[in-house]
């Protein structure tokens, strides 16, 4: 068991450095940020001044030495973009809006595909069923953008119920929180009535019926937490798209997360951040990852062996 | 419809409590005059030596003064942390400053601000990031404490309007030389109507009215500026009335603001004119006779009709009416396809030339939809557009490699209103774009432009200014069009009139009882 874990926790360690590696060399496919950070106004030699500054005219060698060094101590150097500022505090101050936005939509969402989707195996063919299902496509097939949009006309411009965009009380976090989880929502449903009815047709859920257990105890029990490891998966895949792909909802709703950051790092190759944030959402992934695999050893007793 | 109707009621029922909760707090807050400020760009930093762009400028304005500022119609300059200035001589202007004035922090404004300012625009620690158009200054003399000299190396007859904006906005010595850059960009300190509270990066950014401004006090005490990417995201928190005023709209909207009873839309010339530089190293735009051709054929007139439904401004070569050196009587290209077929005839193309158009996408209303109306509009009188469009840094990157050939994309925006700022880093041989985009090199503008940079006498720049534009139309270095139209959501109970330099003022505004 603990060599499991030990083993699992290097590989993470050497996925974040791989990612690392990655990110420096494909930046440096992407070409120069100097002439990006300043307007059509500057001219040539306000550019070389502040290539000069940001030490981008070094050899790579160089740079990327310069890079490790700082990376392996969380110092990525300043962003271009946000003069002056570390560019690792950029990201982390952008965390707490992030995780408020992943933990709201998290929260409803998981318990609903849960119940939607157990309900529509249980009750096969019935208008419970149907509903659920119905809910499930309308979930996964509006696009983000025009859901959001949609949600913003009825219950801000319409209704008046609550705010159109922007971050502060709970209030605000409602809309973007539906948004970002309809898809998942919707994708999780049919994993979890997938799953179980594949399950409640094996054989053992056979037995336990006719050893006389009750329908409630064979589903939670037998059915459950046999069809889990793939729906456990696939949650933590998703709770590290939820943390770092949030774009559209951000956008839309003007929410301050990284994942927007992310996006506007790259257009101006803001080096720093984006170096950063990428560093953060592997670090994200990995310990969702990790905590998935020791769940595994929970669900399925005959992984802890392997 | 059943179900989403149902998933609509849910999520109400989810959000209930949470609204009941929000309102509470509302109340609350109900005594003190308040407004948000959409824009659609966010604030990188908040150091106003540091930033480049007129939403920054704008916000930081509220906060920060410059010497000297622009008259409403965007003329004159008018004095306001000075009480006067004057020329001594040729290289030397003296500024008298305003007494009793008190930064934020509490230290007085004087003459040893102003030094420092300046001066700190210059160190290299600094990397302002437009540096070359403040390197005309030598030094900065403190003749006692509340008169201070600017010398120039040469006669500059922009400097006055260097010092009304664009990091000629005045700091407090001591708290801007003792704290960290860090420190500096997150909260500014200056003379403003109002003070900094708290700033959110792409979120919030709170001011609230300086108890102890010098001059009259702003009726709105706090003001937030709130960045909200999505236009159409800006367009519904206006109508739902979560900001009070959106800036940096499309002329689409326009329409679904007005009808929307709670909020019109304030429309005016803007002050950024877009054009493209033609590459004048290859054939077909060597010749004079083909880029005449190009500005008679393109119908510019039809185009900001048709494609922006008339919101844009003709103008005649890269000047706005409100720029110092405007010329009147420098009329647009009129539209006439039969002489632009003549001149391609007479440059020996009669049968048409096939030329390259980089065009961006995105960044202005309509550009790709004005792009394609061109290429349509060049290619009935024989200049064949083969269009490619660019990402903006991938674009920037390629114009400056000299990789881009035909007519190339670029936007002109000039904070100083002055011709100066024009057309010499634009077409003066020697500067970024002659170098690296276009080639272009006229003995005669170089003249003209060196000459109307060191004269003094406004007349005579005048004249000289006249000259650059008939210049300008007649040697065609550009395919010549329009400035943008600037269009603000504001709600009806806001009572504010916006100019044409994209500074919103919050001490203008007045809401309605």
């Amino acid at each position: 068991m603990l060599r499991y874990v030990v083993g699992r926790g290097v590989e993470a360690v050497l996925v974040v450095l791989g990612v690392l590696l990655l990110v420096f060399v494909i930046l440096q496919l992407t070409g120069d940020p100097a002439r990006l950070m300043l307007p059509p106004e500057a001219t040539l030699e306000d550019i070389e001044r502040l290539r000069h500054h940001m030490g981008f005219d070094r050899p790579l060698p160089v740079q990327f030495v310069r890079f490790l060094g700082g990376a392996v101590r969380g110092d990525f150097g300043s962003s271009l973009r946000y003069r002056d500022q570390p560019a690792l505090d950029v990201v982390l101050e952008r965390l707490p809006a992030t995780f408020e936005l992943a933990a709201a939509t998290l929260a409803w969402s998981i318990p609903l595909a849960f119940l939607l989707g157990l309900l529509s195996a249980v009750r096969r063919a019935s208008l419970q069923e149907g509903a659920a299902m119905l809910t499930a496509l309308l979930g996964q097939s509006m696009p983000t953008f025009w859901l959001g949009l949609m949600l913003i006309l009825v219950f801000s411009v319409e209704l008046g119920w609550l705010p159109s965009s922007g971050r502060g009380s709970l209030r605000h976090v409602v809309l973007p929180a539906i948004t970002l989880g309809g898809f998942f929502m919707a994708r999780l449903t049919r994993l979890v009535r997938s799953g179980l009815l594949d399950v409640l047709g094996q054989d053992y859920v056979r037995t336990a019926r006719a050893k006389g257990l009750g329908e409630g105890t064979v589903v939670a029990r037998h059915a459950l937490k046999n069809a889990a490891i793939p729906i456990v998966t696939i949650i933590g895949l998703d709770i590290g798209t939820i943390l770092g792909g949030a774009v559209i909802t951000e956008t839309v709703f003007a929410w301050p997360g990284v994942g927007r950051l992310a996006i506007d790092s790259i257009a101006v190759r803001d080096f720093p951040v984006v170096q950063a944030d990428v560093f953060m959402i592997a670090v994200a992934f990995v310990v969702i990852n990790l905590s998935v695999d020791v769940l595994y050893t929970w669900l399925d007793p005959r992984i802890r062996l392997a | 419809m059943l179900n989403r109707r149902d998933f609509l009621r849910t999520s109400a029922g989810l959000a209930a409590g949470a609204v009941a909760a929000g309102r509470l707090g509302e109340l609350h807050a109900a005594g003190e005059s308040k407004l948000t400020i959409a824009y659609g760009i966010p604030l990188l930093t908040l150091d106003p030596h540091k930033h480049d762009n007129s939403v920054h400028e704008s916000v930081l304005r509220n906060v920060f003064e410059p010497l000297l500022t622009f008259s409403a119609d965007l003329q004159k300059l008018e004095p306001l942390l000075c009480s006067s200035y004057s020329r001594l001589n040729d290289l030397t202007l003296q500024f008298k400053l305003r007494q009793g004035v008190k930064f934020h922090n509490g230290e007085d404004f004087d003459a040893q601000s102003v030094k420092f300012t300046v001066e700190r625009i210059f160190k290299a620690e600094t990397q302002a990031p437009l540096l070359t158009t403040y390197q005309t200054i030598d030094r900065v003399d403190v003749i006692d404490r509340y008169t201070v000299n600017i010398v120039t190396k040469k006669p500059d007859p922009v400097l006055p309007r260097r010092m009304s904006s664009f990091h000629m906005n005045m700091l407090p010595p001591k708290y801007y030389a003792t704290g960290s850059a860090e420190e500096l960009a997150r909260k500014p300190v200056g003379t403003g109507h109002y003070r900094f509270v708290s700033w959110q990066k792409d979120a919030d950014f709170v001011m609230e009215a300086n108890p102890g401004y010098w001059g009259p006090k702003p009726s709105i005490q706090k003001v937030t500026m709130r960045t909200i990417r999505e236009t159409g995201t800006r367009v519904a928190a206006l109508l739902a009335g979560d900001v009070d005023i959106a800036t940096a709209l499309p002329p689409d909207e326009i329409d679904r603001i007005n009808k929307s009873g709670k909020a019109r839309a304030i429309t005016l010339p803007g002050n950024r004119i877009p054009f493209y530089f033609l590459n004048v190293r290859q054939a077909p735009f060597n010749n004079k006779l083909v880029r005449q051709a190009l500005n008679y054929g393109s119908n510019m007139d039809g185009i900001i009709k048709a494609v922006l439904e008339g919101h844009g401004f003709r103008r005649a070569v890269v000047s706005n009416p409100w720029h110092f050196g405007f010329d009147p009587t420098v009329q647009p290209f009129p539209y006439d396809p039969a002489k632009a077929k003549a001149l391609l005839a007479q440059a020996g193309f009669s049968t048409g030339v096939n030329v390259n158009m980089h065009g961006i996408q995105g960044r202005y209303p309509k550009d790709k939809e004005i792009a394609e109306a061109l290429a349509g509009e060049l290619g009935k009188v024989g200049i064949n557009i083969n269009l490619k469009f660019w990402e903006w840094g991938a674009w920037l990157e390629a114009a400056d490699a000299s990789k881009l050939d035909g007519l190339i994309f670029a936007s002109w925006g000039n904070a100083w209103m002055d011709a100066d700022l024009t057309y010499y880093p634009l077409f003066r041989s020697g500067g970024r774009y002659t170098v690296k985009w276009t080639g272009y090199k006229n003995a005669d503008l170089d003249g003209l432009l060196d000459e109307a940079r060191t004269t003094l006498d406004d007349g005579k720049r005048k004249e000289l200014y006249g000259k650059v534009q008939r210049l300008m139309q007649d040697d065609c270095p550009a395919l010549f069009m329009h400035a943008l139209e600037d269009v603000y959501g504001v709600s009806t109970r806001v009572e504010w009139k916006p100019r044409s330099d994209e500074m919103v003022r919050h001490y203008e505004m007045t809401l309605k009882a």
